[in-house]
């Protein structure tokens, strides 16, 4: 009876014990940290959608409207442009991806133009989907190596967003965005960055056009959350009045 | 002597990977670059280590027929260490792995060393074994990302490794790994069969 029940079920409850004893210190020292990563990071990715020489100012944030079942937040932003006020949006978006939801937050000026956009949670493959949120970089292994380029560290730093995200920046998304295949493209190809505008199109991740393809899907679903939310606005019969 | 004997053991004659052909899920999914490859190793040796020296240390303690939900609940443990330690001090490496930290649990090397080396060694053995195939599992994941990187991505260490040349889409598919693994085992043969002679 001890040898079959008691005793294993003592030293399993003990190890057990310690081991959620250790775990607890150990989330204890991590936990402030990351929840500080978080916080850091939602902030950076508001920097990098609606960047401060745009000039619009956030007026009221996490606002949260329910439509069709789903929750929406979305923040308001406005800048005074000669006698105009110009508002700006800015909301979260998510759709699955290739493994997990993949959400971005977005920001769209009055005229839904992509203003900016940057995925804050993915977990998708490493090295195809992953790669929404890598920086370009030009420079070759072999001049890093070689100390040919010795500012590579600080460059990447410099950027916040990877080619991925910054290549919706100006295109419409009250119209389909569009994705063509062209492999990854930097701020030196000009060329190829004006075709994707002309066409209202992104260039996909090369072996991860599912992950494109939900991050386009989840923009057009925020706008149309985004729409029926400022069309519902717009009725109010209480705001109509106010001046 | 006999630690240095545990040391080769664990990268040449009796790699994990390569030899004993364990652990492959994690192998095969995260050597598109060598930084996830070296970011992994790091992890599962840390395990590794933590994990045989522990389960070593109590195997005296522990009968035999709940040994399993033991070895996994220390192993578990270790893992989570890491897991948040990667959260919280290298948040784009957690990104990068994703699950593939967490799923360090579910790895057959460290399960394995646990049953079949740690279990009915003493601890200091088990720590050299541990270090061993850790740099075993690094030899076979961070050779399989050279490769993968430079043809896959063009690249190397995240930087263009060859400007202006178009990489081959299949070499970061998971076609690709098994491509580049029956290469390397190719060449691990051929000069394990003239040392022989």
């Amino acid at each position: 009876m001890y040898r079959i029940f008691i005793k294993p079920t003592l030293i399993l409850a003990a190890i057990a014990f310690a081991a959620s004893f250790a775990l607890s210190h150990v989330n204890k020292i991590t936990r402030g940290k990351i929840e500080e990563r978080a916080r850091q990071q939602k902030e950076d990715a508001l920097k990098a959608v609606l960047p401060p020489y745009l000039g619009y100012t956030i007026v009221e944030k996490n606002r949260k409207a329910t439509v069709e079942g789903i929750e929406f937040f979305y923040s308001i932003a406005q800048k005074n442009e000669g006698e105009k006020i110009l508002k700006a949006y800015v909301f979260e978006c998510e759709n699955p991806g290739y493994s997990g939801i993949v959400r971005s937050i977005v920001a769209v000026d009055e005229k839904l133009t992509l203003l900016g956009m940057s995925v804050i949670q993915q977990a998708e493959t490493p090295g195809l989907g992953a790669r929404s949120k890598e920086m370009a970089s030009n420079k070759t292994f072999f001049e890093v190596f070689f100390g040919l380029s010795r500012k590579a560290a600080s460059d990447k730093e410099a950027v916040s967003q990877s080619w991925f995200e910054a290549q919706f920046t100006g295109l419409d998304a009250g119209k389909k965005i569009g994705i063509i295949k062209k492999g990854e493209w930097s701020a030196e190809n000009a060329a190829l960055r004006q075709e994707l505008i002309d066409h209202n199109a992104v260039s996909a991740i090369t072996g991860a056009t599912i992950t494109t393809k939900a991050v386009i899907l989840s923009i057009e679903k925020g706008i149309a959350a985004l729409k029926h939310v400022l069309e519902q606005e717009n009725n109010a019969p209480g705001e109509a009045a106010s001046p | 002597m006999k630690y240095w004997q545990l040391i080769t053991d664990g990268i040449w004659h009796r790699n994990p990977t390569l030899v004993i052909g364990i652990g492959m899920c994690p192998t095969l999914a995260v050597t598109t670059s060598i930084s996830n490859a070296l970011w992994m190793t790091l992890a599962a040796t840390f395990v590794l280590v933590c994990s045989n020296a522990l389960v070593s240390a109590v195997k005296n303690i522990v009968p035999d027929h709940i040994r399993i939900p033991i070895f996994i609940t220390i192993i578990a443990s270790f893992v989570i260490i890491v897991e948040l330690t990667l959260k919280a001090f290298q948040p784009e490496v957690d990104k990068a792995l994703g699950i593939f930290i967490p799923l360090i649990v579910v790895n057959c090397i460290i399960l394995g060393r646990a049953e079949e080396f740690a279990q009915k060694n003493d601890v200091i053995s088990s720590v050299f074994d541990g270090i061993g195939m850790g740099m075993g599992i690094g030899f076979a994941l961070g050779l399989l990302a050279f490769f993968r990187e430079i043809l896959g991505a063009n690249k190397l260490m995240g930087y263009t490794f060859i400007p202006g040349m178009e990489p081959s889409l299949v070499m970061i598919m998971a076609p690709g790994a098994f491509f580049t693994l029956a290469f390397i085992l190719w060449g691990m043969n051929v000069i394990k069969s003239k040392s022989k002679k």
